[in-house]
């Protein structure tokens, strides 16, 4: 079961019980040069979920994000997303149920930000009139207004950056991938728009400044060395009266694999009524 | 649909840089030193071709370089995250560069015509003539789909630089080889300069475009091969 399981079903209470995945990464690798920038990476965000993906080095985060968007290749390992093996299978659907917004926008900067919209409601094939409703709440959403049918480059870093991010969520995704998105924002805001709306809508956002993601999301994973070292909710950290920052979260990591160490030596090692029955 | 919307939008991206201008212009130029040299039709025919295989390898670096800044600024990873295929985004850029280039090439090719004086000399005729510049463009087409080959993996400098070594070396060839019978893609560009010395123009022209058209194939599947593996 995945996020794409129907609406009628999803409400039952059975069936969230379950917490089906909208992000399964298992054994992912991708070597650049000769470095093994993502080593194995297993993770699985379950739907819904607000997820803020921390990395060392930072760069390892990028990639991932880059290779579940399908835009950098994997070298071996599988994944899916909202249900979807490859963006290979059904193009179209991908682009309406995954989407992407990386540091660079990525955007034509000589269009205006109606031509930026109007361009990705045909290309992920949205109907006129259904094209035009989720237009206008995108430019009213994002703060696009003002200057929405002049060249964006005359607008400035953030406008632009705005566009992506609507354009982006136009055909109503089930996954947002979001890496270092809306920089060039005012903390405030930026957090307030990075709260995308939506239930079932699953958030995967990396970070090189954990602490300012506070408020947009409710879980995190730090991915070290090319693995995924923990996974937790933000409640875990609290818990342990730690803030949200990437020292915190280094600690809590080094903490719980101290505790998993432990616990294997502890099972390895066998108990005096063992040792007594075997003799 | 998506095909003709992307091949808009890299005509448009041209021509707000400058370059399609330039695409434009550098073949134009070539026929307009044909007209200049009109005096001597030989001499004017040759100008056409060497100019147009200078114009060819300019345009080669120039669509390296555009190509390659376009995968690097993020706009065609933009494009395929909205379930345009690579191929696509290729072709369209492909296209949108060879539209300028083939319209400033005919243009260029009308001034050669002019500048030999217009009138038929058998076995060159009208129809012979059109076949011998379509071969001719078909060789700079090469030159162009080579530019995309190496922007789809190189940096816009690097790219640009061999873009413009490789296409100059195969257009060259075409230039020096004898035509007749055409053994080298690029050879439509020897025989509009040695036109009126050839004896089958149009059944060698047309040997000659089937040459250069395949090339341009083979390579456009090349720089798509590489362009489905690289990152976006």
């Amino acid at each position: 079961m995945t996020s794409s399981t129907p609406d009628a079903l999803w409400s039952s209470q059975a069936i969230r019980l379950l917490h089906p995945a909208a992000v399964v990464c298992e054994r992912v690798r991708r070597r650049v040069g000769k470095e093994n920038v993502l080593e194995r990476v297993d993770l699985q965000v379950p739907v819904g979920a607000r997820l803020l993906l921390v990395a060392v080095p930072d760069a390892s985060g990028s990639l991932l994000l880059r290779v579940l968007a399908g835009l950098a290749h994997a070298d071996g390992g599988r994944f899916h997303l909202a249900g979807a093996l490859a963006p290979d299978a059904s193009p179209a659907g991908w682009a309406r149920r995954i989407a992407y917004v990386g540091p660079e926008h990525g955007l034509f900067p000589w269009m205006s930000a109606h031509e930026t919209l109007t361009l990705t409601s045909q290309l992920i094939g949205l109907e006129r009139s259904e094209a035009a409703r989720r237009m206008e709440q995108a430019i009213e959403r994002w703060g696009l207004v003002a200057g929405h049918d002049r060249p964006m480059s005359r607008l400035g870093l953030a406008y632009m950056q705005r566009t992506a991010m609507a354009a982006a969520l136009l055909g109503d995704p089930e996954v947002v991938l979001l890496d270092e998105p809306l920089r060039a924002l005012d903390p405030d805001e930026r957090v307030r728009l990075l709260r995308v709306p939506g239930e079932r809508r699953t958030v995967v956002l990396a970070s090189r400044y954990p602490a300012s993601e506070a408020g947009a999301v409710n879980q995190f994973a730090f991915l070290q060395f090319g693995r995924i070292e923990l996974h937790a909710p933000i409640s875990a950290l609290e818990e342990h009266g730690l803030p949200l920052s990437l020292r915190s979260i280094e600690t809590l990591a080094g903490m719980m694999a101290v505790r998993r160490e432990a616990a294997r030596h502890s099972r390895s090692k066998p108990s005096t009524a063992e040792r007594s029955a075997s003799a | 649909m998506a095909g003709l919307t992307l091949t808009r939008m890299a005509v448009r991206e041209l021509w707000i840089s400058f370059r399609l201008l330039l695409v434009l212009a550098l073949p134009l130029a070539a026929g307009l030193l044909a007209l200049l040299l009109a005096s001597d039709p030989d001499l004017a025919r040759l100008a056409l071709a060497w100019g147009v295989a200078a114009a060819g390898t300019l345009t080669a670096g120039i669509a390296a370089a555009a190509w390659s800044v376009e995968r690097r600024r993020g706009t065609a990873g933009w494009l395929s995250l909205r379930a345009v295929p690579r191929a696509s985004i290729l072709v369209a850029w492909f296209a949108g560069l060879a539209l300028p280039l083939m319209v400033g090439f005919a243009a260029a090719a009308l001034l050669g015509w002019l500048a030999a004086g217009g009138a038929p000399s058998p076995p060159l005729d009208e129809a012979s003539y059109a076949t011998l510049v379509a071969a001719g463009a078909a060789a700079t087409l090469q030159a162009l789909a080579l530019g995309m080959v190496f922007g789809s993996f190189i940096g816009p400098i690097g790219a640009s630089v061999l873009a413009m070594v490789a296409s100059g070396a195969l257009l060259g060839s075409g230039l020096v080889l004898a035509p007749e019978p055409p053994v080298v893609p690029t050879a439509g560009l020897a025989m509009i300069a040695q036109a009126t010395d050839l004896l089958r123009p149009f059944a060698d022209g047309l040997q000659a475009l089937g040459l250069g058209l395949t090339m341009t194939g083979l390579l456009l599947g090349t720089a798509l091969l590489i362009f489905e593996r690289v990152d976006l």
